[in-house]
């Protein structure tokens, strides 16, 4: 039940860190998986599963915008860059999960303290 | 990285090959999706090279999860996407009832009802020009002009000479534009082209005539002139 709990509470608070890496620069699945890991300081390595449909229900919302990229021979990467639309969001959405964020230790007892 | 429970990894090609099972999308999308995976797994896979390609593998999609799982969620996010965008078809419908007494949405209607009596005719004559073909474009032709002009009866006059002016200009130029086209088959002397344009040309000037005479009406049948948006 406490990791379905802490589970949901990741997967609600992707999409806005994924915007907000994205907004320094453009970067494909892996390099946004092992930035969110390492930045959290691993606490959200179990998020690399649903990275991908949160990374195209973006895309499909207009916040970003995926294109392919030469690397190596002859693999591609898919890379992500924010759209204007997305720009113009993230803001707003940072400041609503600091707003939650902070609702939600207001009402935890030892946070509070 | 952590393991999913219930799935401890797989070699890649194996991952990948039960994604692609799983996916229910199109198959370009499933090209694409599992590209975009297969370059995550190699990339997390490389990392870990010391504890050998096997173990390295295994790490990577576990990570990732379930193919399965994966393949539901991305199958899902997929057709969620078409629902709203057939919902975004849906609500342009709604906006365009809304509006459709606006000057612009009238415009709009005009613009639009041109090309439609041409395409009725050319789907109606394929192969060859027929009887059916002129019929179809006498038919949609008035249909549109009728129509056309019962959407102007609560414009203001000046809404009305602007567009006036814009149909007049449109209709002479697709006109002269689409007959240009045409002439060498005018020239060779081509029964079918001297007649189709000695009739589209003479339902284009009336066509515009009629909505110009139709929108410099003063009272309009239906009410008063007035401004609509």
């Amino acid at each position: 039940m406490l990791t379905r709990l802490t589970t949901q509470l990741k997967k609600g608070s992707t999409p806005t860190l994924l915007l907000t890496l994205l907004n320094e620069r453009p970067m494909y699945g892996y390099e946004l998986a092992t930035q969110l890991a390492s930045r959290s300081k691993g606490h959200l390595t179990t998020s690399e599963g649903s990275l991908y449909p949160a990374l195209h229900q973006l895309e499909a919302d207009g916040y970003l915008e995926g294109y392919w990229q030469a690397t190596v021979g002859p693999r591609r990467r898919r890379y992500y860059r924010m759209t204007p639309k997305g720009r113009k969001v993230v803001q707003a959405a940072q400041s609503d999960l600091r707003q939650f964020a902070g609702t939600l230790l207001s009402l935890v007892p030892e946070a509070a303290r | 990285m952590m393991f999913r429970w219930g799935y401890s990894g797989t070699t890649i090609v194996d991952y990948l090959s039960l994604l692609e099972e799983c996916l229910d999308v199109p198959q370009v999308q499933a090209n694409g999706f599992i590209a975009e995976v297969q370059t995550h797994l190699e990339d997390a896979a490389a990392e870990r090279l010391g504890m050998g390609r096997e173990a390295a593998e295994k790490t990577a999609t576990g990570s990732l999860g379930n193919p399965r799982s994966l393949a539901a969620r991305l199958t899902v996010g997929h057709l969620r996407n078409l629902v709203e965008r057939s919902g975004s078809l849906g609500t342009a419908w709604r906006r365009w009832r809304a509006v459709r007494n606006s000057p612009k949405a009238r415009l709009g209607w005009i613009v639009a009802s041109w090309p439609l009596p041409f395409a009725l005719f050319w789907l109606l004559s394929s192969p060859q020009p027929s009887s059916a073909g002129f019929l179809g474009l006498f038919a949609a032709d008035l249909l549109l002009a009728e129509g056309g002009i019962s959407l102007f009866t609560r414009m203001t006059h000046t809404e009305a000479r602007r567009v006036a002016v814009f149909v007049t200009c449109l209709g002479v130029a697709v006109s002269i534009g689409v007959a240009a086209l045409d002439v060498a088959g005018i020239l060779r002397g081509a029964l079918f082209f001297v007649v189709f344009w000695s009739l589209a040309i003479p339902i284009s000037v009336i066509h515009t005539l009629r909505l110009m005479r139709r929108l410099s009406d003063p009272e309009p049948q239906g009410g008063q002139p007035q401004v609509v948006d």
